[in-house]
C-alpha cells in the first residue's frame, strides 16, 4: 500500500464519514461510551491500585514475618533476644499476637482486636500518635495496664472522643480487666479508615503492651514476631536462618514459618489487578456493542454504494483497495470515537475520583490501551464489511441499482 | 502474416445460471479485432452485446472458451492482474455515465489515476491533458451536478483515455443524450480513432454504427453478420 493511496482513502473516508451526518454521529457516540467507560474503569482501578501499593510498600519492605504454626509452640523472650542478635541487618524483633475480645466504657460496647505488641510496633510501621502518646517502653518493661486505641473506633461512633485518659474494661475469654487508653492512632492503612462511618459494626483495635497481658491472661502467648531488616534483600536470607535458630531452639521441625510482608502483599496488588481486568472486560461489553454499530453501519455503506464499487473496480481498483477504502472508514469512525470516548472517560473519571474520593491516574498505557482498544475495534467490525465489498464482481456491482 | 490480434475470441460462450433458468448469453462467438479498428457492435437487446462488452473488459468471465487479449489468455491472469488492465489497458465509458457521486470534474478523471499509484501534481496535470481532449478543463472544479448529460459522457470519456489505454469501449455511449450532444461525442471517438484509439462501439443506433468502420451484428448471442463500412 502506497502512502499516496492511503492518503485517497483516508480523505475519501473522511468526507464520506462527514456526509454521514447524524449517522456517522450516532455511530460514533456507540464507540465514544464503549472507549469511554473502559478508560474510566483503566483510570481508577490503576489510581486505586497504585495508592494501595503504595501504602504497603511503606509498610512491608524488609519486614520478615514469622509464625508459630504448632499450637504448643510459642515465641518466646529468649527466641526474640536470639532473633535480634542473630545478624547486624536486623533492627528489630517486634513480638504480635491478635486475640478478639469485648470491650464497655459507659454506655458503649462492642467487639475489640487486642493487639498485644510492644512499642516498637508503631515506629516499624511508621504510625505517629494522632491524640495523646503511643506505647513506651517503659509501659512494656512496667508492664502496664495502658492501651492506644485506633482513633477509627471514634469516627464510627463505637466509642465517644473523650476515651482518651479513661478506662476500658475489656473482656477476653471470660477474663475483665480495665486498660487505659492514652493515645489515638490513625492506621496506616487509609483505604480502610477512609470508609468514615460505616453501617457495620467494625471491632475496634487495640493496641496493649504484649507483657501487661500475658500478666492478666492466659491467651496472650506470642505467635508471631515481625522481624524488621535494613533492606528487602535481607528478608529471604534471614527467614531460613532464623526457622533453623528458631526449631534448634525449641527442639522442633518445621514448627516456624517465614515470609516476606512484602511479597504477600504482591497477592493483594495481584487481586487487585485482576479485578481492575475484569470490570475493564465488563466495560469492554458496551465497546463491542459499539462497534457492532460500526459494523451495522458499514454493511449498509457497502450495500449503498454497491455500484460505487463497481464503477471503481471498472476503473482499476484491485481487491485491497476496495478493501482499504471501506476499512479506512471503519477505523476514522472507530478512532474518532476512541479520542472523544477517552476526553469523556478522563471527565468521568475525574469526577468520580472528586466525588467519592477515589484516586485516580491518568497513564500512558491507559492511554495507549484505550487508543488501540478503540483500533481493534475498528479492525474487527470492520474487516468484515469490507471483505464483502471487495469480493464484489465488477459486472453485479455495476447492474445494481 | 498478420500480427497478434489485440482482441481474439474463440467460441466464445457465456451462459448465465444454471439448469432450466440457465440462459446463454453467448453462444460461440468467433472474433478479431486489431490495433487501430473502430468497431460497432449491433444487435437487438438480448442478443448478448453487452455480455460481450463486459467480457472484452475483463468485467467478466466466459464459460467456456477462450479470450486472448494481445495474446494472453486472460483466464489464467489473477484478480489484481485483470484489475490492472482494466487500469491501464483498458478504457470504459457507459451509457449511464458512471460517474461517482461526490467528486468534481477534475477528481473523477484522477480516480484510475490513483489506483495506477499516481499523485499529487503528475496525476493532475495528466487529468487535465485528457480534460483538454474531450474540451472539458475549463470546467474541472465543477461538480457532477453542475455539469449537463452531454458533459458528464465527456467527463467519463477523459477517465476512460486518461491512462492511454490500448482500447476504449464503449456500451451505448449516446443512449442517455439527444442528437446533437451525441455528435459531439461521437465526434470525440472519431478523433481519438484518428489518433491510433482502437473502439469497440456497442449500440442499437445505425447512425452510431455508420461512425465506425467496421459492423458485426449480433443476433441470439452468435454472430450473425460482419459489414464493412465505406
Amino acid at each position: 500500500m502506497s502512502l499516496g493511496l492511503l492518503r485517497m482513502h483516508f480523505k475519501e473516508a473522511w468526507r464520506n464519514v462527514l456526509r454521514g451526518g447524524l449517522r456517522s454521529a450516532l455511530t460514533v457516540l456507540g464507540i465514544v461510551i464503549g472507549i469511554a467507560s473502559v478508560f474510566t474503569i483503566l483510570t481508577l482501578s490503576a489510581g486505586t491500585t497504585a495508592s494501595i501499593n503504595d501504602e504497603l510498600g511503606k509498610l512491608g519492605s524488609g519486614v520478615l514475618q514469622i509464625v508459630a504454626r504448632e499450637p504448643n509452640v510459642h515465641v518466646t523472650e529468649l527466641d526474640m533476644v536470639v532473633l535480634r542478635n542473630a545478624s547486624k541487618s536486623v533492627k528489630h524483633v517486634v513480638p504480635y499476637k491478635v486475640v478478639s475480645g469485648q470491650y464497655s466504657y459507659g454506655g458503649y460496647s462492642g467487639r475489640v482486636l487486642v493487639h498485644a505488641t510492644d512499642h516498637n510496633y508503631f515506629g516499624a510501621y511508621k504510625i505517629q500518635p494522632y491524640m495523646g502518646r503511643l506505647l513506651s517502653e517503659s509501659d512494656v518493661r512496667s508492664q502496664l495496664m495502658v492501651g492506644v486505641i485506633d482513633f477509627t473506633a471514634v469516627e464510627q461512633g463505637a466509642v465517644p472522643p473523650g476515651i482518651i485518659g479513661e478506662n476500658l474494661v475489656v473482656n477476653v475469654s471470660g477474663a475483665n480487666f480495665s486498660i487505659k487508653v492514652v493515645g489515638a492512632v490513625k492506621s496506616g492503612f487509609s483505604f480502610g479508615g477512609g470508609l468514615g462511618r460505616s453501617p457495620f459494626r467494625v471491632p475496634i483495635t487495640l493496641y496493649v503492651p504484649y507483657t501487661s497481658m500475658q500478666k492478666v491472661s492466659g491467651s496472650f502467648a506470642i505467635d508471631t514476631a515481625y522481624v524488621y531488616l535494613s533492606s528487602q534483600s535481607d528478608v529471604e536470607n534471614f527467614g531460613r536462618v532464623a526457622v533453623d535458630l528458631l526449631d534448634r531452639l525449641h527442639d522442633t521441625k518445621g514448627a516456624f514459618e517465614a515470609s516476606s510482608v512484602l511479597s504477600r502483599l504482591d497477592a493483594v496488588t495481584y487481586v487487585l489487578n485482576i479485578m481492575s481486568i475484569v470490570l475493564a472486560l465488563i466495560a469492554g461489553i458496551s465497546l463491542v456493542v459499539g462497534g457492532i454499530g460500526v459494523m451495522n453501519i458499514m454493511l449498509v455503506s457497502v450495500t449503498e454504494r454497491t455500484r460505487e464499487i463497481g464503477i471503481r473496480k471498472a476503473v482499476g481498483a484491485r481487491r485491497r483497495d476496495i478493501l482499504w477504502q471501506f476499512m479506512m472508514e471503519a477505523l476514522i469512525l472507530t478512532l474518532s470515537g476512541g479520542v472523544m470516548g477517552i476526553a469523556l472517560g478522563w471527565s468521568i473519571s475525574s469526577a468520580t475520583s472528586k466525588l467519592v474520593n477515589i484516586p485516580m491516574a491518568v497513564t500512558w498505557q491507559n492511554l495507549v490501551l484505550s487508543v488501540s482498544f478503540a483500533f481493534l475495534t475498528g479492525l474487527f467490525f470492520g474487516i468484515y464489511p469490507a471483505y464483502r465489498a471487495s469480493l464484489l464482481n465488477p459486472v453485479d456491482a455495476l447492474r445494481y441499482e | 502474416m498478420n500480427p497478434t490480434p489485440l482482441i481474439e475470441l474463440e467460441m466464445a460462450t457465456k451462459v448465465y445460471g444454471s439448469g432450466e433458468s440457465a440462459f446463454v448469453a453467448l453462444r460461440g462467438v468467433n472474433l478479431q479485432i486489431h490495433r487501430g479498428e473502430f468497431v460497432a457492435i449491433t444487435g437487438r437487446s438480448g442478443s448478448g452485446k453487452s455480455t460481450l462488452m463486459h467480457i472484452l473488459g475483463c468485467l467478466d468471465t466466459l464459460t467456456s472458451g477462450i479470450y486472448r487479449l494481445e495474446g494472453v489468455d486472460v483466464a489464467q491472469l489473477s484478480d489484481d492482474h485483470l484489475a490492472g488492465i482494466r487500469n491501464r489497458r483498458i478504457g470504459f465509458v457507459f451509457q449511464a455515465f458512471n460517474l461517482l457521486p461526490h467528486l468534481n470534474v477534475l477528481e473523477q478523471v484522477m480516480v484510475p489515476l490513483h489506483y495506477a499509484g499516481i499523485f499529487g501534481e503528475k496525476a493532475r496535470e495528466m487529468a487535465m491533458a485528457a480534460l483538454q481532449q474531450v474540451g472539458l478543463d475549463h470546467k474541472w472544479n465543477r461538480k457532477v451536478t453542475q455539469i449537463s448529460g452531454g458533459e458528464m459522457q465527456r467527463v467519463a470519456i477523459a477517465r476512460a483515455i486518461v491512462l492511454e489505454p490500448d482500447l476504449l469501449l464503449a456500451d451505448e455511449p449516446t443512449g442517455n443524450l439527444d442528437t446533437t450532444t451525441s455528435e459531439e461525442v461521437l465526434a470525440i471517438f472519431d478523433k481519438l480513432n484518428a489518433e491510433g484509439s482502437t473502439i469497440v462501439l456497442v449500440t442499437h443506433e445505425h447512425d452510431v454504427a455508420a461512425h465506425a468502420k467496421r459492423v458485426i451484428h449480433l443476433r441470439d448471442g452468435q454472430v450473425e453478420s460482419e459489414v464493412l463500412n465505406p
